[in-house]
């Protein structure tokens, strides 16, 4: 018997296998999805449009959406509890971050200003005077908040002056940086940030449709991605949150999709696509991710959160 | 859990493909047989199987293999009558029963929605295991009547269709509106069972002012009685005062100035009230009766109700400009000449909808007054909708006048293509065929706005600048699908406008990041219109995407691009918002708008296109004289000669044998232009006069001797006809129909026989119907008008016609109080055991407590909501498997080819396996030796291969075939080489060795075979076998 046919054969049964399972593995990489949760509603419980959300240590998921109220959801999606924020507007926050000391810090972007809130809903203070402006100390539309190791707040803006504030814990301000442009270390609309252990901020610049990271002095370190469709690049980055093992998830709002990052700004993976099945999304604006890599996208236009691993 | 509810089967959809199992499977597997005879014995029958089950497969395919799910869930719809008749009351009660029967009957998989209903159902829960307690309605309901036909559709319409299914309904059983029991049957039909909870209700001492009827026609200086009809269910003391109402002025009824004590009898009281009519005019008067504290009546609604007369006077016109004092010269005249006009000015429009001006008439009660009405050079944009609507129904209906007069705000110039109005007059606004003046194009950019229903604005609004514009204007939109797109690409609008205003029907526009890409995007795309002599964005946004760059604002002012923005408040009052694009629209020309309403968003739309699109104006100095063609009826005595005018608004003649055009104007050349054309509309006539009434283009008229002469008799020929014989309409509403009764007797007062009669009915939201009366006695004709449930005024006007030309126009209306909900006087419980006995279900009773609370637990337990029926078959969900069986046939086929033509080495397999389970063992020194030795002994068989090898290239070339080329023969050996050694092989006997492919052709055989060449060159006629 001819020795080479054993190889062919199983080099055969090898490649029908792959090609099988890759038809059947690559669309659930693609779509595979753990728990998709969500009622259209103005009720406690159902969700209208959400746009932020963030995690806690007890994986609770906070999550704002259009009619201005903060709701907590366990990590299957039951209703914990919620609560409004003090001023009433079509539009609600659009900025979430549990901070190193388990408080809610919130950017309640028409009311220009960022709101601090304990876990159970209790009000403790609010960074800015509520008044519109490009002055130090004065928000165009607050977008994100991040707390340092030192307690400073950093607070991303957009509108006539697209910059990051940075606030004592006490509140009082410090220093700023960025502008509204296109060159490195401006921005165009920051939607979100996230802030590592060595206090590196990393900035969706979302219309620049790019990651900017910067020292907490406001020293930009590292820029990546330019707009289209490729893996490595960008359409308008709505959030980005770190995962473990140094990974950086990327919402894309155009691409409507997460893209995962190594912190250097090497794309390792992308999940999701456009649709309303599960497993796809409709303009995202946000994601949160636990310690295990767990991923929850807050898939707005379907009204609904997705959760997965990638 | 799911599993514990569901079961899975299978069903074949058409059995009779099955019977391709029978007559291929066995010839294959015969022929199989022989054909793959050479496989051996275990190959072949792995092949035989796999190629029956491939077939198999494709057959259960085509047979429309399907897998059956069975459920045993239950999905329960709550109905939950909100409309008036249920007593507020009972709100609460409705609610906790429900929250009571699906927390407390529902299992976790069972599925529970609720919808709540009145005119129309609105679905509160869609159906949905996870169930929040409802505290409250969330929807809003029209709550003035009653469809619970609708609510039943709309429920059996939201069934999932894999679970059991059954519709709780909780309501009075009073219905105004469609058939229940028709929808009950068709539940039943379905496998859907209804239960029913009757909210029981009696209203005994109910007082209702039932109507209050007054002559429809009256004259100056006549003393009129009006009646007041009330019905009251006990004996009840109160008050009753009447009011007047005309021209938007309420004051009490002259002579009723203090409320008058009445006592009312069980049953139909009539109060009448004499009412002498000084003034023409049109009033409505309304009764009231409050009644004595402690009465027992609960409604305040029905305690009042309106009538109305009209009482003719001189002839009478309304005339609506945009601008104040623009046709005092007109308004002199006809006054001059015996007319009286009342001048309004039309509102301008801006973000907060229309401002200034006076108020227009917004009901058709409001236009009785008048017997003409003018438009004199208004745009469109001043009129809502409704009052379109209402000018064009005054003349088509109500047989009034209407007259439009040009300007640069008129015609097609005021975007009034397409429009009610332009249905009512003579000519179309639409040019044919046309010299284009000055073309435009509009790109519109939508960001989705968060303004409530900010969707449905956006559509209605892309859709009204599309209408407004001309045909030879260009229009293109661009939205955000993820980001910036053409949703169609800016083109003349022609033929293509019905395919865009579909594309903007299937819209949905997205909350586009940044300015800029789409700005830039529009701005390309007018660039090359280079025949457009305006080109203009619009762009709505609520303001808050990134603001654009300067770059951007300085290319687009550079490129003479205009940008108009709209700012949807959708954020308060945001100076941030207001400021990017208020400057956006000052930096580039354009106009901002801050809308704080959004009802007057479509409104603008018109305008910005109105205002850049003016194709439709010719003006030229010096002034030209138009033709008066010849004298038609309202020109009678006009001398021929006109003066000159230096600008009409184009229009073109309607295609009607209707339309008459006695002045026309020469200029522009190439196209018949109307200067002033007539015709009769429905019941009324119009008129349209394309230049201006002397302000602006028709200077020379005003001087003209015969310009007062001309416009009276114009206007006078438009007027609504006056009434003749002797005629009684009237009018009498029940059970929601309107029963219309003639009496017509002659100047002699005998009857008026075979008279036909006919007209239409006007509701109050403005659609109408027509009216056929049918002779029912002598000189008695009669109709019935259905489906008059709305409240509000209904006109109705009835056109005549008899022997020996005799005709004319009678006319009436009836007013609608207050919805007939609010006439319930109880509930109706028999309707809901009618719809629960015809669709299997129960009728589930209110238990209470001994102190009067609702006993809901005993409700529970009389019956479980959420418990399928037995006798029911349970529900099927069927999934066609033709997918997954095609995907598995061609795996294995490829299988089936695989085993085929692949042999696998048995031997080596078990061998291989034998290495590594002893490797796995630990036991590797073995397999090492033998390894060895087997390389050893491959070693020995190459050596050995080679000097063969070379002994025979020394002594025996290979064999050439003298046709070839010495290239091709260099091919053919190698090809020969790694052929594999045939026993038959026409070669010399060498050791097989030899023709192994791991030899390279050696340097001697190269050298050999070029000297062979050589050879053959020198001497090509000889024949060399090369030994």
């Amino acid at each position: 018997m001819n020795r080479s046919f054993p190889r062919l054969l199983f080099a055969s049964i090898g490649l029908i296998a792959a090609c099988a399972c890759l038809s059947g593995c690559e669309s659930k990489a693609r779509s595979s999805v753990d728990k998709v949760w969500g009622i259209h509603g103005t009720r406690f419980g159902w969700l209208d449009k959400p746009r932020v959300a963030a995690l806690d240590s007890e994986d609770r998921l906070y999550i704002t959406d259009l009619t201005d109220r903060i709701q907590v959801f366990d990590r299957d999606g039951a209703f914990v509890r919620g609560w409004h924020t003090p001023d009433f507007n079509v539009d609600g926050p659009s900025g979430l971050t549990i901070d190193r000391l388990g408080r809610l810090l919130v950017a309640d972007t028409h009311f220009y200003r960022v709101l601090v809130y304990s876990r159970e809903g209790e009000l403790l203070f609010q960074i800015g005077d509520g008044v519109q402006g490009t002055t130090p100390g004065r928000f165009g539309y607050p977008t994100d908040v991040v707390v340092d190791k030192a307690g400073n707040f950093y607070v991303s803006e957009y509108g006539e002056n697209d910059r990051i504030q940075v606030f004592s814990p006490k509140g009082e301000w410090l220093r700023q940086w960025g502008g509204h442009g296109t060159e490195p270390g401006s921005f165009l609309r920051p939607r979100a940030m996230a802030i590592d252990e060595n206090d590196h901020i990393y900035v969706a610049d979302s219309c620049n449709h790019r990651v900017q990271v910067f020292d907490a002095r406001g020293n930009l370190v590292g820029m990546w991605g330019k707009r289209g469709a490729a893996p490595g690049e960008m359409s308008y980055p709505y959030d980005v949150a770190l995962g473990p093992n140094n990974d950086l998830y990327v919402c894309e709002y155009g691409n409507q999709r997460v893209q995962k990052f190594s912190r250097e700004g090497k794309s390792l993976g992308i999940w999701g696509r456009p649709g309303r099945a599960p497993g796809e999304l409709n303009n995202p604006w946000a994601l949160a991710v636990d310690r295990r890599g767990t991923v929850f996208v807050i898939d707005s236009n379907n009204h609904r959160v997705q959760r997965f691993h990638m | 859990m799911e599993s514990m509810l569901a079961r899975t089967a299978t069903a074949i959809g058409r059995p009779w493909w099955l019977i391709l199992l029978v007559v291929c499977l066995p010839p294959v597997v015969l022929m199989s047989r022989k054909s793959l005879a050479g496989l051996g014995k275990t190959r072949r029958a792995a092949a035989i199987l796999i190629r029956s089950a491939v077939i198999t497969l494709l057959v259960l395919a085509l047979a429309r293999l399907q897998a059956v799910r069975i459920s045993d869930r239950m999905t329960t719809l709550f109905l939950l009558d909100v409309s008036q008749s249920v007593p507020r009351e009972w709100r609460g009660p409705m609610l906790e029963y429900i929250n009571q029967a699906i927390t407390r009957q529902k299992r976790a998989d069972d599925l529970a929605g609720v919808i709540a209903f009145g005119k129309e159902p609105r679905i509160e829960v869609p159906p949905t295991p996870t169930f929040n307690r409802i505290q409250g309605l969330e929807t809003t309901i029209d709550a003035e009547y009653t469809d619970l036909s609708a609510a039943l559709k709309q429920a059996l319409a939201t069934f999932p269709e894999d679970t059991a299914r059954r519709i709780v309904l909780l309501s009075d059983g009073n219905q105004n509106r469609g058939d229940a029991i028709e929808q009950a049957s068709a539940a039943r039909r379905l496998g859907v069972e209804i239960d029913v909870v009757p909210i029981q209700y009696k209203y005994d001492r109910e007082v209702l002012v039932e109507k209050v009827s007054i002559p429809p026609d009256v004259k100056k200086g006549e003393t009129v009685d009006i009646n007041v009809v009330i019905r009251a269910g006990e004996p009840t003391k109160g008050t009753l005062q009447i009011f007047q109402k005309a021209d938007n002025y309420r004051s009490p009824a002259p002579g009723n100035e203090q409320p008058i004590p009445i006592t009312l009898e069980r049953g139909l009281n009539v109060r009448t009230l004499k009412q002498t009519i000084t003034e023409p005019n049109f009033y409505t008067f309304t009764a009231e009766f409050i009644p004595e504290e402690g009465s027992g009546d609960r409604r305040a609604i029905n305690n009042s109700a309106e009538g109305f007369t009209m009482a003719r006077g001189a002839a009478q016109v309304l005339l609506i400009e945009g601008t104040r004092g623009d046709h005092d010269d007109l308004v002199k005249a006809l006054r001059s000449k015996g007319i009286g006009v009342t001048v309004m000015v039309a509102p301008r429009i801006d973000g907060s909808g229309a401002v200034g001006g006076d108020a227009l008439p917004t009901d058709l009660a409001q236009l009785q007054p008048y017997d003409t009405v003018v438009l004199a050079d208004v745009p469109k944009d001043s009129f809502t909708d409704t009052q379109q609507k209402l000018l064009e129904s005054n003349v088509h209906d109500m047989g009034a006048g209407l007259v439009m007069l040009g300007g640069p705000n008129s015609f097609g110039a005021g975007g009034w293509k397409d429009s009610p109005v332009e249905k009512a007059l003579p000519v179309d606004m639409q040019i044919k065929a046309m010299r284009v003046m000055g073309k435009s194009a509009l790109a519109l950019i939508m960001h989705a706005s968060e303004i409530a229903e900010g969707n449905y604005w956006q559509k209605v609004i892309a859709q009204q600048a599309i209408k407004t514009l001309s045909n030879y204007d260009y229009c293109g939109l661009i939205h955000w699908q993820g980001q910036e797109a053409w949703l169609f690409p800016l083109r003349e609008i022609g033929a293509t406008r019905g395919s865009m205003l579909r594309s903007i029907d299937r819209m949905t526009p997205g909350d586009m990041p940044d300015f800029d890409p789409s700005l830039q995007m529009a701005m390309k795309g007018l660039v090359v219109k280079s025949d457009a002599m305006t080109k203009h964005i619009i762009i709505i946004s609520d303001g808050d995407p990134t603001p654009p760059t300067p770059a951007v604002i300085r290319a687009l002012a550079a490129s003479k691009v205009t940008v108009t923005t709209v700012l949807t408040a959708a954020h308060g009052n945001d100076q941030s918002a207001i400021n990017v694009m208020s400057n956006l629209a000052k930096q580039t020309k354009g106009r901002f708008y801050n809308v704080t309403n959004p009802r007057a968003l479509p409104r603008i739309y018109q305008k910005e296109a109105r205002i850049i699109s003016r194709p439709l104006i010719f003006e030229r100095k010096p002034p030209w004289t138009p033709n008066l063609i010849y004298a038609s009826e309202p020109l009678n005595g006009i001398p021929a000669t006109l003066p000159g005018i230096s600008g009409i608004v184009l229009t073109s003649l309607k295609e009607s044998e209707l339309v008459e055009a006695p002045m026309m104007s020469p200029l522009p050349t190439g196209q018949p232009n109307p200067l002033l054309a007539h015709w009769t509309y429905g019941l009324g006539r119009s008129v349209a006069f394309t230049s201006d009434a002397g302000r602006r283009w028709a200077t020379a008229w005003t001087s003209w001797p015969n310009y007062a002469a001309f416009w009276s008799q114009v206007i006078r020929w438009s007027m609504r006809p006056v009434e003749r014989g002797n005629l009684t309409i009237n009018l009498r509403r029940e059970n929601g129909k309107v029963k219309v009764v003639v009496d017509a007797l002659d100047a002699e007062n005998q009857f008026l026989n075979f008279l036909t009669m006919k007209g239409v009915v006007v509701r109050p939201d403005l659609t109408r119907g027509t009216v056929e009366l049918a002779q029912t006695a002598p000189g008695h004709y009669e109709a019935t008008i259905e489906g008059a449930e709305a409240s509000g005024n209904y006109f109705v006007n009835i056109g005549y016609r008899g022997a020996k030309g005799f005709q004319g126009v009678v006319s009436s209306g009836v007013s609608v109080p207050y919805s007939d909900e609010y006439r319930e006087l109880r509930a109706d419980p028999e309707t809901l055991g009618s719809i629960a006995s015809l669709a299997g279900g129960e009728t589930i009773e209110w238990k209470y407590r001994p102190n009067q609370e609702v006993d809901y637990q005993a409700m529970l337990d009389s019956r479980n909501v959420f418990e399928r029926d037995k006798n029911q078959p349970p529900p099927k969900s069927y999934r066609d498997l033709w997918p997954d069986l095609l995907f598995w046939a061609s795996f294995l086929f490829l299988l089936d080819v695989a085993v085929r033509r692949i042999a696998p080495d048995f031997d080596r397999i078990r061998a291989g396996f034998v290495t590594a389970w002893t490797k796995l063992r630990g036991d590797e020194a073995v397999g090492r030796e033998e390894y060895l030795d087997k390389l050893k002994s491959r070693k020995a068989d190459v050596v050995e291969r080679i000097e063969k090898s070379r002994a025979a290239t020394r002594f025996e070339p290979i064999p050439r075939d003298p046709a070839t080329s010495p290239g091709e023969s260099v091919v053919a050996a190698e090809r020969a080489r790694e052929a594999p050694p045939r026993g038959d092989s026409s070669k010399p006997s060498i050791s097989p060795g030899a023709a192994k492919p791991a030899e390279p052709e050696s340097y001697t055989d190269r050298l050999l075979r070029a000297k062979q060449k050589v050879w053959e060159d020198r001497n090509p006629g000889k024949k060399d076998d090369g030994k």
